[in-house]
């Protein structure tokens, strides 16, 4: 049977779909997951069966109702969690993106003009990398208003240095084979060698530890959101735990209430991880980790 | 140029880099509060600032010499921290570095326990998955640790709190120790209070050093001086302990010195889920406070214990390895 | 009883992109004393043929045929008879002088740990015996050696102590590959020169590139693309080469001009016939067929239906 060509642009959709399934089947999963989470957090105000602001009878166990039962002022926490993956994955992007920009620009500059530039470069790296991430995050956060912008930022400014010294030394490989040497000799330009070779060649590892940026960046924002340094007007998963936790609903043993929105990030998390898996083999992950 | 020599270059340039970074991070310290938006004088002295009174704030304004030029301020503050001095916090009424002290105590009781165990059982775990490459084992080690990479610390204490202390009752919560006892007893019974925490910090260390190590595993299973052993005639066992391990070392040294870092932060988050009187629950009140002296001394405080963890862990690898500080190394960058 | 006797040896390896043949049909007979020179191009499979005689090769390799040493079937030994065989019996010179050293382990006591292996000699008399081959192989200074790191030997110094390790153990058997790579003239003299001295009391089978240094062997065999196609006496098949890859390789060298063999080492060209047609001048319609190894005269085997 003939099919019509949206017919046979479907199957080879579908073709292609099982094909990358079957070898790959992690990363697979890691993708589906994703694009349910960025459903979810695309049409929240579709999903979610009740205002999350909204307050009612508290501490409500979950019900056909409430599917995850209520918090301490009554709110619908399944709703709260649709809402939270906006704001989780928002801050996880966000930060992620800066993060990976700094860290591909400094690695790159301090790999492929060497010298100096390197010396400053991956010294800045060398010290970032020494001074504990999270004590730092929290300071600059409680000077800053609660905001999600100011966690955005805080995180992606600080979540770079693992970056630059990867592609750092992936640059100064690149840099040794030998059509770059001809290129230069060629007379091109350092920028346009950069961006034709240079990031063209490294942007297997800078896709794959953009992924873990996120990661890494949502693992952040949720340590300072349960410090109780989250914007009160966005709540993300971390920071629904943290009420939980500072208004008596772990001490309670409310678990629909920190269960889920925990539950939540790990699966994100692992689905970012997974995204980084080549094949069947996992040795990717543990290089850039 | 002997090796003893080259060595102790090697040592002294570290040691230069690690001055360098304490006073860029005593810098980075002294700006943040003066680069931030709001009243300086709140941003130093913390929220609490507006509850004094008129004649202590004016003493305190002299103190941290506000009301003279910045490098002033800058020695002074230097000066301050050479004494390891870094103010006081009116909210607490108590100078910062004697209610760090006290808390930093704690906190080094509960992470320096966790490094060695979660260091050791990586170690240990790592070999066996890693010279079983792609069995069951290994596969089920690995899954772990990546799923205990992806899991907040925070989330996964409270979930052990619950079960075994909740609902099994097995152990306590909120206190280092019920102290009554003295003697052994105590020391006993602070074990019994922290075996929770550490064992959940030591399975975070755990799990992120044992992927580390796997992977260095494989790295050097396939180096061609493990081929050569191989044709020596060696058995697996002692290729695996001498020629393997013996190649590992270094690096584990230097991951687990990296990971310190990340060891701090995650002690912070379990005692504040266990309620445990440490830096964790003195960060958390004042985050909750605004109390921005104890903040900036508690950052300062972990940096230097991060650093010098750090320039240890840079001597025990020169030591490790022969390669280190040598000027005769003809190839291999290290 | 010969010492080692090859038959029909052929090794595949399952790669990813399909299976690959490295060595085919390999016959090999070596007597005690015996020394033999493998001469090829890179690639042709003479390191493959190396390991897979002392059962070296790891799991994507399939091997063929038999390997006998001493009446014994290498490929049925027990882990135990295996782990005995090696280093004792047949020892292996590696090609990679400065990787095949372990970085953190001082030269002194990875020679020593395979003299103990072996059990030679334990404890103190091991490391006596391991300085003194040190010793052997030429260096001034064997204590400075035993104590030192392998990242503070040249290639050469390496290639020394690996000969040092091999040859310590007295071993029926040594196979050297590429003993002299990357060597300047006069050290790979010296090399071969300490080489023949060190390996008096045993059978070689050396592996090289240089014909000079085959010529201090008693016979040859010259390998192409996973095959032996010429075999002999050292004398008559350098001197009256019947194989024209041999007449090829000969011309090749650089006292003889370095005249290039025309056309590519094409080593996974596994067709039917004679695998050498493609670059050869004397091509004629039989060579489609797959020549057999035949013996033109005494001891001189060649793979040609011409020669
Ligand atoms: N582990 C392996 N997996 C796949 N192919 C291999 C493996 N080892 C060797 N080969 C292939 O077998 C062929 C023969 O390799 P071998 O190392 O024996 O060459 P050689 O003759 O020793 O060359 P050289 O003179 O460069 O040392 C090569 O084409 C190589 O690609
Ligand atoms: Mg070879």
């Amino acid at each position: 049977m003939e099919l019509s060509l949206p017919g046979k642009l479907i199957k080879r959709l579908s073709d292609t779909g099982i094909k990358s399934l079957d070898q790959n089947p992690l990363r697979s999963l890691g993708i589906i997951i994703l694009t349910v989470l960025v459903l979810a957090a695309v049409f929240a105000p579709y999903l979610a069966p009740h205002d999350p602001k909204q307050t009612g009878i508290p501490h409500q166990s979950p019900s056909s109702e409430h599917l995850l039962g209520t918090n301490d002022l009554g709110q619908d926490v399944f709703s709260e969690l649709i809402y939270g993956t906006r704001v989780s994955l928002t801050i996880g992007f966000l930060s992620g993106i800066i993060s990976i920009v700094i860290g591909v620009t400094v690695g790159i500059f301090a790999g492929y003009f060497r010298g100096w530039a390197e010396e400053l470069l991956m010294g800045t790296t060398d010290v970032f990398l020494l001074i504990p991430s999270l004590p730092l995050m929290i300071i600059l956060a409680a000077y800053l208003n609660p905001s999600m912008w100011n966690i955005i930022v805080v995180v992606g400014l600080l979540g770079w240095c693992s970056t630059a010294r990867l592609v750092h030394s992936r640059v100064l490989q690149v840099r040794e084979m030998q059509f770059i040497e001809s290129t230069r000799a060629l007379g091109y330009s350092d920028i346009y060698i950069i961006i034709r070779h240079v990031l063209v060649n490294t942007k297997d590892i800078i896709y794959a530890k953009f992924s873990l940026a996120v990661a890494s960046a949502m693992l952040s924002e949720a340590s300072l959101s349960f410090l109780g340094l989250g914007d009160p007007l966005n709540i993300s998963w971390g920071e629904m735990i943290h009420f939980a936790f500072s208004r008596g609903g772990f001490a309670n043993d409310l678990w629909w209430w920190y269960l889920p929105p925990g539950l939540m990030i790990c699966v994100t998390l692992l689905a970012f991880i997974m995204l980084t898996m080549e094949g069947r083999k996992d040795s990717k992950i543990l290089e850039l980790i | 140029m002997s090796l003893a020599k080259g060595r102790a270059r090697f040592f002294a340039g570290k040691a230069l880099r690690y001055g360098i970074t304490l006073v860029i991070i005593l810098s980075i310290n002294f700006a943040i509060p003066r680069a931030m938006p709001g009243d300086p004088m709140i941003n130093l002295l913390g929220e609490d600032a507006v509850r004094v009174d008129r004649q202590m704030l004016d003493e305190l304004r002299a103190q941290y010499g506000l009301d003279r030029p910045i490098q002033d301020q800058y020695i002074e503050y230097m000066l301050g921290a050479g004494r390891l001095d870094f103010g006081y916090s009116i909210h607490k009424n108590l100078k910062v570095t004697e209610l760090i002290y006290d808390r930093f105590f704690w906190t080094l009781v509960l992470i320096f326990p966790s490094i060695a165990i979660g260091g050791l059982l990586a170690l240990v775990l790592g070999a066996i998955a890693g010279f079983r490459q792609g069995s069951k084992v290994d596969r089920l080690l690995t899954g772990v640790s990546i799923f205990m990479y992806s899991c907040p610390s925070f989330l996964f204490a409270m979930v052990i709190v619950t079960i075994f202390s909740f609902h099994l009752g097995w152990f306590p919560l909120g206190n280092i120790s019920s102290g009554r006892t003295q003697g052994f007893a105590y020391l006993l019974d602070i074990g019994y209070h922290l075996f929770l925490p550490v064992a959940i910090l030591s399975a975070f260390e755990a799990a992120y050093i044992f992927l580390i190590v796997r992977n260095s595993i494989t790295q050097i299973m396939g180096e061609y001086f493990i081929f050569v052993a191989k044709a020596k005639g060696l058995s697996a066992r002692v290729i695996e302990l001498r020629h393997v391990m013996r190649n590992v070392l270094p690096q584990f040294i230097s991951i687990m010195a990296l990971n310190f870092g990340f060891m701090v932060s995650g002690a912070l988050i379990i005692e504040i889920v266990f309620s445990l009187n440490g830096m964790g629950t003195l960060i958390y009140d004042s985050v909750m406070s605004r109390d921005y002296p104890v903040l900036q001394g508690a950052f300062v405080f972990l940096t230097i214990f991060v650093l010098a963890a750090n320039f240890l862990a840079d001597v025990l690898y020169g030591i490790t390895d022969p390669r280190i500080g040598d000027s005769m190394n003809t190839g291999k960058m290290i | 009883m010969s010492l080692l006797k090859v038959r029909d040896l052929s090794v595949t390896f399952d790669t990813l992109q399909g299976p690959f043949k490295a060595i085919e049909g390999i016959d090999l007979d070596m007597e005690e004393l015996d020394t033999l020179a493998i001469v090829g191009e890179s690639g042709c499979g003479k390191s493959v043929l190396g390991h897979a005689t002392m059962r070296l090769l790891d799991d994507i390799a399939v091997v063929r045929g038999s390997v006998i040493y001493r009446g014994r079937e290498v490929y049925a030994m027990s882990q135990k008879e295996l782990l005995e065989m090696r280093g004792k019996a047949i020892s292996l010179v590696p090609q990679s002088p400065s990787a095949s050293f372990n970085p953190v382990i001082r030269i002194g006591k990875q020679i020593t740990e395979l003299i103990e292996k072996a059990g030679v000699a334990h404890g103190r008399e091991a490391e006596e015996r391991a300085l003194s081959y040190l010793d052997y192989v030429g260096f001034s200074d064997p204590h400075a050696i035993f104590d030192s790191y392998p990242h503070r030997m040249s290639g050469g110094m390496c290639e020394r102590a690996l000969i040092a390790m091999s040859t310590s153990t007295e071993p029926d058997l040594i196979i050297a590959d590429e003993p002299t790579k990357g060597l300047d003239a006069l050290s790979r003299k010296n090399i071969l020169d300490m080489l023949q001295r060190m390996t008096a009391g045993s059978s070689l089978i050396m592996i090289t590139h240089d014909l000079k240094a085959a010529a201090m062997c008693k016979r040859v065999a010259v390998m192409y693309s996973g095959e032996i196609v010429e075999i002999g006496p050292t004398r008559v098949v350098l001197e009256h080469p019947a194989h024209q890859y041999t007449r090829g390789l000969i011309d090749a060298q650089p006292s003889k001009g370095m005249k290039p063999i025309p056309g590519r080492h094409n080593i996974s060209h596994k067709s039917e016939g004679c695998r050498f047609r493609n670059r050869c001048e004397l091509v004629q319609s039989e060579c489609v067929r797959h020549p057999l190894l035949r013996e033109i005269e005494e001891g001189h085997m060649v793979r040609c239906h011409y020669a």
